[in-house]
């Protein structure tokens, strides 16, 4: 179900791409303070609402979708990304293909031999993850001259970006997510 | 599975709100009155309350020290650490090594005493009882609403068994709420006016959690937790057990009676190592044969504990990595849990975070305290705290090619909602089924089924009915499904079906199914296993050897080879136990070698 009301009024904030942050959190706590289901004067459909709507402003593509006022996501992946995409893809895979052979494995010997891998899988996911931050920057910049223009901008424009953002940010996560699990694995970490 | 309005407005229970510490050893209860916090003691003078429920055929169930004792007598008939059977289905990983459970696989277990069949929550409940009967007595009120705690990391049935539990002991239950938040708010009430970032490690008796909590001037924000269920003092216990019965003379002959009587032992001499080095434990008359006497070391305990405690590693590296932030960010570490006496646990934790683990709490007593304090809140009592407490887990739907599909990530401040539209994908289709999942794996079948839920759409062309499904998570971290017909507007609550209730027929062709096949494939599957990783280490053996060739002695380098020629004959044979037993004796011998080649590699890649 999409949000029925408008989270920037809900939060007190100009319904535009770029929020203020700080001004988000002052309110958001004021908010909670005051509607928080254990206190008195809570309200739980409130306090949801209110959750609901400043996740939504906090994640860009959710904000940028609000704008254009589209509900669904359409998921396909922006043509300047196609590249990194599978770039990331091929790194992704053959980390978890590493990572999951090693856990299976029983033998020191093999672990052993897996781990130098795993680390050079986890070379190639840090590159990657430096063309994708280069990559979000540029979406960043593009952001802002969006908010610059701002009412002037058509709805697609807002959806491609949103797109981007949501990409970007999909495989930044599942790369952490994947160097992570190399870390926890990796020497380095044990005492 | 729907969280039922505990407290429905207008017929509000009376009275004061206990707080309860429900836990896998010992459990415990207090309030909050007239601005103290107060725990109360049982009738021996004892604040812990053992979670041991002793039943028999004439009397009342015994609980706590009673039951304990009795336990000696008639183990056959006592339960202990039944939290950890809480919401689990027979088969569970939880269920290893339980005696006397009962019931088909996949279904809720039951616990078999004698001829009577009794359900975890119905156990539990007896504790409850007897902790509401020490708060009556000491109170001289009757008392009927509760704040129970539960592991961070404890899933939605878990949640639930708990409730039911607590309803059954004739409680209202007003909230259930996480052991490591509960023992943050305890830590805080007198830092109101801080600003910090703070780590509750807690280790209890069964089960592991690590929460990472922003406390802002009486905010106190869950920020992350992860955990272990599975996890806690008596995973110690079972060890040190086995390295005592090891050490005995006899241990062929002790029967049921002398393993409890063992069992009580062991957990006492794990405490005493906390402040002795040695002990030595004298055990008269402990089976027919005689007694027995027994030396156990700190260093012995502690060489035991060690990789069980190392288990928390990772669970607290990712709690750190879901707050993004990094130890050094932390303020403070707080253990809680009675596990984080010994030493080892507390060096352990200075060592991961870089920082004197705090000790301010009482590791019993914090996490009923902050119980108390969650009940001061909901009475009004206390107004300038507030707790914003976190989904630990992901809750999702299993979409096509049998994938999770995330709706409410783990994490999530709650209450939290989150919405879905669902349309049909044909003309004719009226029905469809949703399963969901909660937990962090990408395939569906491998997180924890909580049940299904059938939408039913109004007659309309492909892609035309809509269904708005919204899930929502309540204070009490337990799920409400809603679902919204887009065209009518007709709203519904939907039960979800509980995912044992498969037909027991069904149930039962799976497990013949699983039986009947069981047996010839098992000794070819295991060969075929062995095979396959000997034929993997075999050439991996000869390059280390190749690549290592200046580090290792001639000797070694011999040993290894005749450690090769072992697998390489076996193999021949084509028998699986010769080919097992060469390959574990070749995997010893190559630990040394492993060591190096990390060794190597770490080099190489700095």
């Amino acid at each position: 179900m999409p949000m029925l009301i408008d989270p920037f009024a809900l939060l007190g904030l100009p319904r535009r791409p770029i929020i203020d942050q700080d001004l988000l959190k002052k309110n958001l706590r004021s908010l909670v303070l005051q509607c928080h289901p254990d206190h008195r004067t809570g309200d739980t459909k409130m306090f949801e609402e209110i959750q609901e709507a400043s996740n939504l402003l906090r994640s860009i593509p959710a904000r940028l979708r609000n704008l254009a006022g589209e509900i669904r996501i359409t998921k396909s992946i922006p043509i300047v990304a196609q590249e990194l995409f599978e770039s990331t893809n091929k790194a992704l895979e053959n980390a978890a293909n590493l990572t999951s052979k090693y856990h299976g494995s029983t033998l020191a010997l093999l672990k052993a031999l897996l781990l130098k891998e795993l680390l050079l899988a986890r070379r190639k996911l840090i590159n990657v993850q430096e063309s994708l931050h280069h990559w979000h920057r540029s979406l960043e910049e593009e952001l802002n001259t969006i908010d610059l223009r701002w009412p002037n901008v058509r709805s697609e424009e807002l959806m491609l970006l949103s797109q981007s953002f949501l990409f970007a940010q999909r495989w930044d996560d599942q790369l952490r997510e994947a160097i992570l699990k190399i870390d926890l694995i990796s020497p380095k970490n044990s005492s | 599975m729907i969280d039922h309005k505990l407290n429905t407005r207008g017929i509000e229970p009376q009275g004061p709100i206990v707080g309860i510490d429900l836990g896998t050893t010992n459990s415990l209860i207090g309030i909050y009155d007239g601005g103290f916090p107060i725990i109360f003691a049982n009738s021996e003078g004892s604040r812990l309350t053992p979670s041991v429920v002793s039943y028999s055929e004439e009397l009342a169930p015994l609980i706590g020290h009673a039951a304990e004792r009795q336990a000696l007598l008639y183990p056959e008939k006592t339960i202990i650490s039944v939290k950890r059977l809480m919401g689990q289905r027979i088969g569970d990983p939880q269920c290893a090594g339980r005696n006397h459970l009962y019931g088909k696989s996949g279904d809720p277990l039951k616990i078999k005493l004698g001829d009577k069949l009794v359900s975890p929550e119905e156990v539990s409940a007896e504790i409850l009882k007897e902790l509401k009967r020490i708060a009556e007595e000491r109170l001289g009120v009757s008392v009927s609403r509760a704040i129970i705690t539960v592991p961070a990391y404890f899933n939605d049935a878990q949640r639930q068994a708990t409730r039911r539990a607590g309803e059954l002991a004739d409680f209202c239950v007003e909230r259930i709420i996480s052991e490591p938040t509960a023992a943050a708010l305890a830590y805080g009430l007198d830092k109101l006016k801080d600003q910090s970032k703070i780590a509750v490690y807690d280790f209890g008796g069964g089960t592991f959690d690590l929460s990472i909590l922003k406390l802002d001037h009486g905010l106190f924000e869950v920020l992350s937790t992860c955990g272990d269920t599975n996890l806690g003092g008596d995973t110690i216990d079972q060890a040190l057990m086995e390295l005592l019965l090891g050490k005995l003379v006899l241990k062929n002959a002790l029967d049921l009676k002398s393993l409890t009587r063992l069992h009580q032992i062991v957990r006492s001499a794990k405490e005493e190592l906390s402040y002795k080095e040695e002990i030595i434990l004298r055990l008269p008359f402990l089976h027919h044969r005689g007694s027995e006497e027994v030396t156990l070391t700190r260093r012995e305990l502690e060489d035991i504990a060690l990789p069980i405690i190392e288990r928390t590693r990772s669970l607290c590296l990712r709690a750190l990595a879901d707050a993004e932030l990094e130890a050094q960010d932390l303020d403070e570490v707080i253990l809680v849990g009675g596990a984080t006496r010994m030493p080892i646990v507390r060096s352990f934790v200075e060592r991961l975070f870089f920082k004197t683990p705090n000790l301010t709490q009482h590791p019993d007593e914090a996490v009923v305290m902050g119980a108390l304090l969650q009940g001061a809140i909901l009475q009004g009592n206390l107004e300038n705290l507030t707790l914003l407490d976190i989904t630990p887990l992901s809750l999702g739907i299993e979409t096509f090619g049998g994938l999770m599909n995330v709706i409410i990530p783990r994490n999530t401040t709650i209450p939290t909602k989150a919405g879905e539209l669902f349309t049909n994908a044909r003309t004719d289709q009226n029905k469809m089924k949703i399963t969901l999942l909660q937990g962090e794996r990408e395939l569906a079948k491998d997180n924890w089924k909580l049940g299904e839920l059938e939408l039913c759409f109004t007659p309309a062309r492909k892609g035309e009915a809509r269904v708005g499904v919204q899930f929502s998570i309540n204070a009490n971290g337990i799920l409400e499904v809603l679902a919204r017909d887009i065209t009518s507007g007709e709203e519904k609550i939907i039960e979800v079906a509980h995912a044992i209730d498969v037909s027991d027929e069904a149930v039962e062709a799976m497990i013949s199914d699983s039986l009947e096949h069981a047996f010839e494939d098992r000794d070819a599957r295991l060969f075929t296993e062995a095979k396959l990783q000997a034929e993997e280490m075999l050439p991996a053996v000869e390059n280390a050897l190749r690549e290592l060739h200046s580090l290792l002695s001639s000797d070694m380098q011999n040993a290894l080879r005749i450690r090769l020629d072992d697998v390489r004959l076996a193999l021949k044979q084509e028998e699986l136990v010769p080919l097992k037993k060469s390959l574990q004796e070749l995997d010893q011998a190559t630990q040394g070698l492993a060591t190096l080649l990390v060794e190597k590699a770490m080099h190489e890649l700095d």
